[in-house]
């Protein structure tokens, strides 16, 4: 079976040979630092490709893919030509929704929200906002992910077109704490800040989806809305605003492209809201920390195996970072849970960062490999 | 009387600011003590903690009561002065050096303030010096500091270091917390208390200045 049929099979909902394992999507990366760790530990005289400077993760190399055996290959938006991000007189680098950022430590951070002092839907209007259509965000993608389709049995997915989603540029152009108090203060400005970023982000998604829509399998989002212990927002509130905003961008991109499936990343404890991702359009729910409140990975696939394919759940808050046996047990673990009846693609619960002893990360996809095995003959 | 503390309450616990305000000026022309006006208030983000703790209420509805404490508050400030109402204790608070997350870390500063505390609030990407200046400058009783990432809360461990080499280490407590942060790293870095929610950061923070634990 190839890499491409055992995923299809997956999130169809049916048993492939194996579990499918990724790497390199969009929750599932190596940061900066560990990425060259790995690298140095596996004598990489070259680098891979730096395709994301100044974020976590700013290389992809699928050397390592191979190596731990991934069944994937990722389609990444490309930056738009006719835009650059700069700094201000505050050192604060700028971003093409006008939102600022400093880099202290190894992370980027909001330091600058654009839309902080605005009070009505005419400062909206008035922000200038990206310039979707550039050419720069898709050249080559048509040909890359056709390339993969054609001539390699892998499976294509597409990563986020956006560093968050509508939840996330709300907070950083609004300020978060500011728009997190929008929802109950200032509920008309809330709605139309959502909905015109909701605007924004169809048009952008379609441009992306468009000339990649025939070979991809699924295409990526990732907004956080879960904390340790429950979810940032009450499901109501979650209900009162990005529900319909959700509904109306998924909707618009399964109209032109229905057999792609639309994966969403939402860390943390999120299971009140899962009954809302799957009413929103959500095929592929990632991250599924499993040390989050109410996110036990049993029950969710009891819950909801039949809606949701799962996609990620191996913990990194305390067994990757453990010894060679907790990474065992919970590689087994993830798989137990989620892989009965398909629908399981087996990844961390999200990047993997320095804490991870290199020995787990490689350890973990040896496992997801022995481990994933469907017992039947086909 | 006593129906106006409670609506003070319970207007602070949906966040209406301007609600509070009116009844926070209603109960001082009506010759309430501030310190009256300002338990209500502390009553009502005592309750919003609880709510927080246990799941019932969420990050919005915190942040949305603590507004309407400080717009309460901004009310009967001069006479809290007047009538000498101190709080209970001070705390010098900061996610440390190298790490920029700060709503957990404001969120604990509401708790603080709404435990009774003043807080001195030092923002993000806070160095030992900095922790220790404030400190000193403002006779605090506690230093309360929050990282979120595990590259950062080693830092922790250099404010402490930091206090012990200016030989006071002994004058303050040290809370620490934060999401890659438990129990175990605390005692081995040597902080004096680890709590792992704004809620109970209050409660803790509290107990130790009213001599309830050492």
């Amino acid at each position: 079976m190839t890499s491409r049929e055992r995923v299809k099979m997956a999130i169809a909902h049916k048993e492939p040979d194996r579990v499918p394992m990724d790497l390199w999507g969009v929750d599932s990366r190596l940061s900066t630092n560990f990425y060259l760790m790995v690298a140095k530990h596996l004598g990489f005289d070259e680098l891979g490709e730096r395709i994301r400077p100044g974020s976590t993760s700013e290389y992809e190399d699928y050397r390592i893919s191979d190596i731990v055996g991934s069944d994937f290959r990722h389609i990444n938006i490309g930056k738009p030509d006719n835009f650059r991000s700069y700094k201000d007189e505050d050192d604060n680098i700028i971003d093409e929704w006008g939102v600022g950022r400093k880099l202290v430590g190894l992370h980027p951070s909001l330091t600058y929200h654009p839309l902080a002092q605005a009070q009505s839907k005419e400062d909206i209007e008035k922000h200038k906002w990206p310039q979707i259509i550039d050419e720069g965000r898709v050249r080559g993608i048509r040909e890359s992910a056709k390339d993969w389709y054609e001539n390699t049995d892998f499976a294509i997915t597409a990563t986020t077109a956006t560093s968050g989603t509508i939840f996330e540029l709300c907070q950083y152009t609004r300020g978060i704490e500011q728009f997190l108090m929008d929802l109950y203060i200032n509920p008309d400005f809330a709605m139309a800040l959502i909905n015109k970023i909701t605007d924004l982000l169809i048009e952008l998604n379609v441009y992306y989806l468009k000339p990649i829509a025939p070979y991809i399998e699924w295409l990526e989002f990732s907004s956080d809305f879960g904390t340790q212990t429950g979810p940032f927002i009450s499901p109501e509130i979650f209900k009162k605003y990005f529900v319909e905003p959700h509904k109306r961008l998924f909707g618009n991109l399964k109209k032109i492209a229905p057999d792609v499936k639309i994966m969403l990343h939402s860390c943390g404890s999120v299971r009140t809201l899962i009954p809302h991702f799957i009413e929103m359009g959500v095929d592929i729910l990632s991250a599924i920390q499993p040390l989050a409140e109410g996110m036990d990975s049993f029950e969710l696939k009891k819950e909801f195996g039949e809606q949701l394919v799962f996609h990620g759940g191996v913990d990194l808050q305390k067994a990757m970072s453990g010894n060679l046996e907790d990474v065992r047990i919970d590689a087994k673990k993830r798989l137990d849970a989620f892989s009965h009846g398909g629908g399981y693609i087996f990844s961390p619960s999200n990047h993997f960062q320095d804490d991870v002893p290199i020995e787990n990360f490689f350890e973990m996809y040896k496992v997801g490999r022995e481990f994933g095995t469907y017992n039947k003959s086909l | 009387m006593n129906d106006i503390f409670e609506n003070i309450s319970n207007k602070l616990q949906v966040g209406d600011m301007k609600e509070v305000m009116n009844l926070c000026k209603e109960a001082i022309d009506r010759k309430a003590s501030a310190q009256d006006v300002l338990n209500a208030m502390l009553g009502g983000m005592n309750i919003i903690g609880e709510k927080f703790k246990n799941g019932q209420v969420f990050v919005p509805e915190v942040l949305i009561a603590a507004r309407a404490m400080n717009g309460g508050l901004t009310i009967i400030k001069p006479l809290l002065e007047t009538e000498g109402v101190e709080p209970i204790g001070k705390i010098v608070l900061g996610t440390v050096k190298g790490d920029l997350h700060d709503i957990g870390k404001n969120l604990v500063r509401m708790m603080f303030a709404g435990a009774g505390f003043e807080v001195i609030d030092l923002g993000v990407d806070v160095t030992a010096e900095q922790f220790f200046d404030s400190a000193e400058e403002n006779d605090v009783q506690i230093i309360a500091m929050s990282a979120l990432l595990t590259t950062t809360m080693n830092q922790m461990k250099e404010v402490i270091d930091y206090f012990e080499e200016k030989g006071v280490r002994e004058k303050y407590k040290i809370m620490v917390g934060g999401a890659p942060v438990n129990k175990k790293f605390s005692e081995e870095i040597g902080a004096d208390m680890y709590t792992d929610d704004a809620a109970t950061a209050a409660e803790v923070a509290k107990s130790y200045v009213l001599g309830e634990i050492a």
